[in-house]
């Protein structure tokens, strides 16, 4: 599943290195979700993303719950909720990585839209548009798609900083579709 | 991608699914993210939240600068005109005050909000990502001797409640929201009705109060206080300052757009009145 040549300790050394700054990452993640009052991203989503598709499966559940837990106590969601969507999102595409799609910018960003719009659709409708608010749109039209976009666009920053980690520390992925013709045309 | 949906990792990532259900159905029975260990991480992020939001609020301090120099300079000008004015007040503000002080002194009437029981003050550790209603968080909690549904203030007028707790950290719901109903009005006693959110209102930074009688005129700037009918709040707290007026779409009752007197958006100290005269149960308020 990795493509590494390095002696056991040292892989082993660079995979700790990896978690430790991926958890750094995080926490500077979650610091700046509940820091100012103005509009910004959700900035665990893509990063959530983005690790996992360079980790396996279960390595993509425990940073998604990690991820979410953090998101619903910055939104002030019901904890859980953000966590539950990052679990599947996560294992989603860590599955997708894995058999179907490579390491390119436009898969990560078509990835967090679907995530985003996904998680931001269902927040604007559990949290708002249920209670019958008075011109409840607005909060859509002007907090929670500008915050999708711009989750959106931070997950371009977030897909060069963790290939770049991943790619130091030994961790790049082969799909499984990409491993078959390669050891086919080996053949 | 089948061998997944026939591994173990696949049972795993079920587990933790239904894990994280049940506990969101935890969180919903015990009200919000009010569980004892969430309350512990809380409070170890605490300082790093400050640390963050005091870095975040002076680069929004020079970007604000550099943004709107222009506006500022206006407003100066506007301000230093305001400031004549007000001293030619003042000197009639003194001769007032001097007789009230006297008629105090005669009648005998106890100092102002002498019936309030309120905590020291709350750091604002940080506002609730991207919440259009601006919540926030501060860092005192049930230790401190808050309790659910208490008033928070800040020195320029009224914030709103405590929603929900924990031992070290707590959330405030501001006025702007829509899940908060004040009793409210002006010292008149026929100019009053309910303070709430509205969505569209609070985009601007205003609340709304409405159901005012039909005749019922209020005049720009004219300063509404609450009326403590619900027990919720303590009765003649300033809220802010009545910005526009118009009838709601049936036309039985007028409604006023108020701008509370705090800057909601750039809190960073508040206090928590923790007790006062008329205050209702903790269970009648949450009904």
């Amino acid at each position: 599943m990795y493509g590494n040549k390095l002696r056991k300790p040292d892989h082993l050394f660079l995979q700790i290195l990896q978690w430790i700054l991926f958890l750094i990452i995080i926490s500077i993640c979650y610091l700046a979700e509940t820091s100012g009052s103005y509009l910004k991203p959700l900035l665990l989503l893509p990063l959530a993303l983005c690790i996992a598709s360079h980790t396996g499966e279960l390595q993509a559940m425990a940073v998604g719950a990690v991820c979410g837990l953090l998101l619903d106590l910055a939104c002030g969601k019901l904890l859980g909720f953000n966590a539950f969507l990052l679990v599947i999102g996560c294992v989603l595409v860590s599955l997708l990585y894995r058999y179907f799609l490579r390491q390119k910018l436009i898969n990560m960003l078509l990835l967090t839209a679907v995530c985003a719009l996904i998680q931001g659709g269902l927040d604007y409708v559990l949290y708002y548009a249920l209670w019958g608010y008075e011109d409840v749109f607005l909060i859509w039209q002007k907090i929670i798609f500008p915050s999708c976009l711009m989750t959106i666009v931070s997950s371009v920053f977030f897909y060069f900083i963790i290939k770049k980690i991943a790619e130091t520390c030994g961790s790049r992925r082969i799909n499984q579709l990409e491993k078959a013709i390669v050891s086919e045309y080996q053949e | 991608m089948l061998n997944f949906l026939k591994s173990g990792k696949c049972k795993a990532v079920l587990w933790v699914l239904a894990l994280l259900i049940g506990l969101m159905l935890y969180a919903v029975f015990v009200g919000g993210y009010t569980i004892s260990s969430v309350g512990v991480f809380k409070a170890i992020a605490a300082p790093f939240q400050k640390l963050s939001n005091s870095i975040s609020q002076h680069v929004e301090y020079g970007l604000d600068l550099y943004r709107n120099a222009e506006d500022y300079s206006e407003e100066n000008k506007a301000l230093r005109k305001e400031i004549n004015l007000l001293h030619t007040e003042l000197a009639d503000y003194e001769a007032t005050k001097e007789e009230l002080e006297r008629l105090q002194a005669f009648v005998g009437i106890k100092e102002k909000h002498e019936d309030y029981s309120m905590t020291s003050p709350f750091d604002v550790t940080g506002y609730v990502t991207n919440d259009p209603f601006c919540a926030f968080m501060i860092d005192g909690g049930s230790d401190d001797g808050i309790s659910l549904y208490d008033p928070v203030v800040s020195d320029m007028g009224l914030v709103g409640v405590i929603t929900e707790l924990g031992t070290h950290t707590a959330t405030v719901t501001t006025i702007l929201s829509p899940e908060l109903s004040v009793a409210a009005g002006t010292r008149a006693s026929k100019e009053r009705g309910i303070l709430t959110g509205s969505v569209s209102l609070a985009m601007e930074g205003l609340c709304k109060l409405q159901y005012l009688e039909k005749d019922v005129v209020l005049k720009k700037d004219k300063i509404i206080l609450t009326t403590g009918e619900n027990g919720l709040f303590p009765a003649g707290y300033v809220i802010g300052y009545v910005r526009e007026t118009g009838m709601d779409d049936t036309g039985l009752t007028g409604y006023a757009a108020v701008e509370p007197a705090s800057d909601l958006k750039n809190l960073s100290l508040v206090v928590v009145i923790t007790d006062f005269s008329g205050k209702a149960d903790s269970d009648d308020v949450r009904e």
